[in-house]
């Protein structure tokens, strides 16, 4: 991407962002509140178009959005439909012949697969939101917050599970989380957001000397 | 996929207590009206009157509320709840949806319009030939009124807006019609003669061809087969416009 600018009601949200993602690297995404982190996921994925720059994949800049999944914070559609439906439902619409069955656990999934959308709890649509990105079957993956609402363990499960996401299908994955605690090992690079700009998009060793 | 579409639509609005309320409701309040009154009053008039207004009713409110109101808030609703990026990220052809849901509204509205008509035929005569004939122009009239759910679905920001809006578009559709035949027959003016006027209104086609298989009227304005032509040219271009909305967002 190149001079991303996104304004809303006359403020710079995103502020002429310029950089590189590769693929089979998974990519942290840190800012405050307000510093522009979602406004980019959603400029990459199509959702919001940006007032200027461009953003291309793979030297093309059109239809990149087709790329992306995007992980929404939550899950709020199809309220009278059951979990498992709305998987089954996704499943027959991305005709995805892929085993996920290790992410269906991990997410906790088989718990609460009967319980109708409108009864889930925060944590659960979430979880939803998360399997139904890479039922997308996309080379592009932004979640937001996906370690949020899992416990140790489950962490520790997902960010194993996303690295051979990584490794073995070459997936991009762009990670919007303040819970990086013990998950370090999964971010090959860190882009750093502050008021709009990208202030920061180095390997996380390269930024730990920096630091020091 | 279109029958999964389907099924899922049909699921989930059967699930949503809202639907029953607010969709089969009014349109089985005036059966059981129609059932009391007769019950009440005995002559040709309520004869006249179960025909002419509630029956017509009933059904104008079914055909409205399944294939309009509903899909507009269903939709309004997943656009909302930024459904249609999911849908639009599965890869999936916007027509495929688009006719899998319709496919889910046919036969939701089919069941209860059979289910209506036959509690109506227990208190006013209804032919075979004019059950299905009526059954037959109401899908018309749905064809042609199923694309404009997505259009307005399109403009709307959400179900709330949806829901204020649709009052006042209901309240056009149905009324300009069964108003404007009502007190052109008081005033002794024939109604057809004004229905050039209603060109546009799909429930203008279905109301005088009840009017004509329940025995009021000898004859349509306009003969079925055009009726039948005209609504489906007006569910081409709606699809057409309904087609740009969503391709320009």
């Amino acid at each position: 991407m190149k001079d991303i600018v996104k304004k809303y009601n006359g403020v710079n949200v995103l502020d002429g962002v310029s950089a590189t993602f590769e693929m089979g690297y998974c990519y942290l995404l840190l800012g405050q509140n307000g510093a522009g982190k979602s406004t980019l996921s959603k400029c990459i994925a199509g959702d919001v178009k940006p007032d200027a720059g461009t953003i291309v994949f793979n030297e093309a800049s059109q239809h990149v959005q087709e790329e992306v999944a995007l992980q929404y914070q939550f899950f709020s559609s199809y309220q009278h439909l059951k979990i498992r439906e709305v998987i089954a439902l996704f499943t027959t619409l991305t005709n995805n012949k892929n085993d996920l069955g290790e992410l269906y656990e991990i997410l906790g999934l088989p718990t609460y697969e009967h319980i109708l959308l409108k009864n889930a709890s925060g944590g659960q649509r979430k979880a939803v939101s998360i399997f139904l990105s890479f039922l997308l079957n996309k080379p592009i993956i932004i979640l937001d917050e996906p370690f949020a609402d899992l416990d140790l363990t489950k962490k520790k499960q997902l960010m194993y599970y996303l690295q051979g996401e990584i490794r073995q299908r070459n997936k991009m994955i762009i990670i919007i989380s303040h819970e990086v605690a013990g998950l370090e090992s999964l971010f090959d690079y860190i882009v750093i957001l502050k008021d709009g700009k990208l202030i920061e998009n180095s390997r996380q060793d390269e930024l730990y000397r920096k630091i020091r | 996929m279109m029958k999964q579409i389907a099924r899922m639509y049909m699921v989930e609005s059967l699930r949503n207590p809202g639907m029953a309320i607010g969709n089969l409701l009014p349109a089985f309040m005036f059966m059981i009206t129609s059932v009391i009154c007769k019950s009440i009053v005995t002559g040709d008039a309520i004869d006249f009157m179960i025909k002419g207004q509630f029956l017509p009713m009933s059904i104008i409110m079914l055909i409205f509320f399944f294939s309009f109101s509903s899909a507009t808030i269903y939709l309004a609703d997943m656009k909302a709840n930024k459904t249609f990026q999911w849908v639009q990220r599965t890869g999936v052809k916007s027509h495929t949806y688009y006719i899998g849901m319709g496919i889910g509204v046919f036969t939701l509205l089919n069941v209860f319009l059979v289910l209506l008509l036959i509690g109506y035929s227990f208190i006013i005569d209804i032919s075979l030939s004019s059950f299905l004939m009526i059954i037959l122009m109401s899908n018309f009239v749905l064809l042609a009124l199923y694309p404009l759910s997505f259009i307005l679905a399109g403009l709307f920001k959400n179900e709330k807006v949806a829901q204020s809006m649709l009052v006042t578009i209901m309240i056009l559709f149905m009324f300009s019609v069964t108003m404007t035949t009502m007190f052109l027959t008081f005033a002794e003016k024939n109604p057809q003669d004004y229905f050039i006027f209603l060109i546009w209104n799909p429930m203008l086609y279905l109301n005088d061809s009840l009017q004509m298989y329940l025995n009021l009227i000898n004859e349509t304005w306009l003969p079925q087969y055009q009726y039948c032509i005209i609504l489906a040219v007006i569910s081409m271009v709606l699809a057409a416009i309904a087609k740009k909305v969503y391709s320009s967002r």
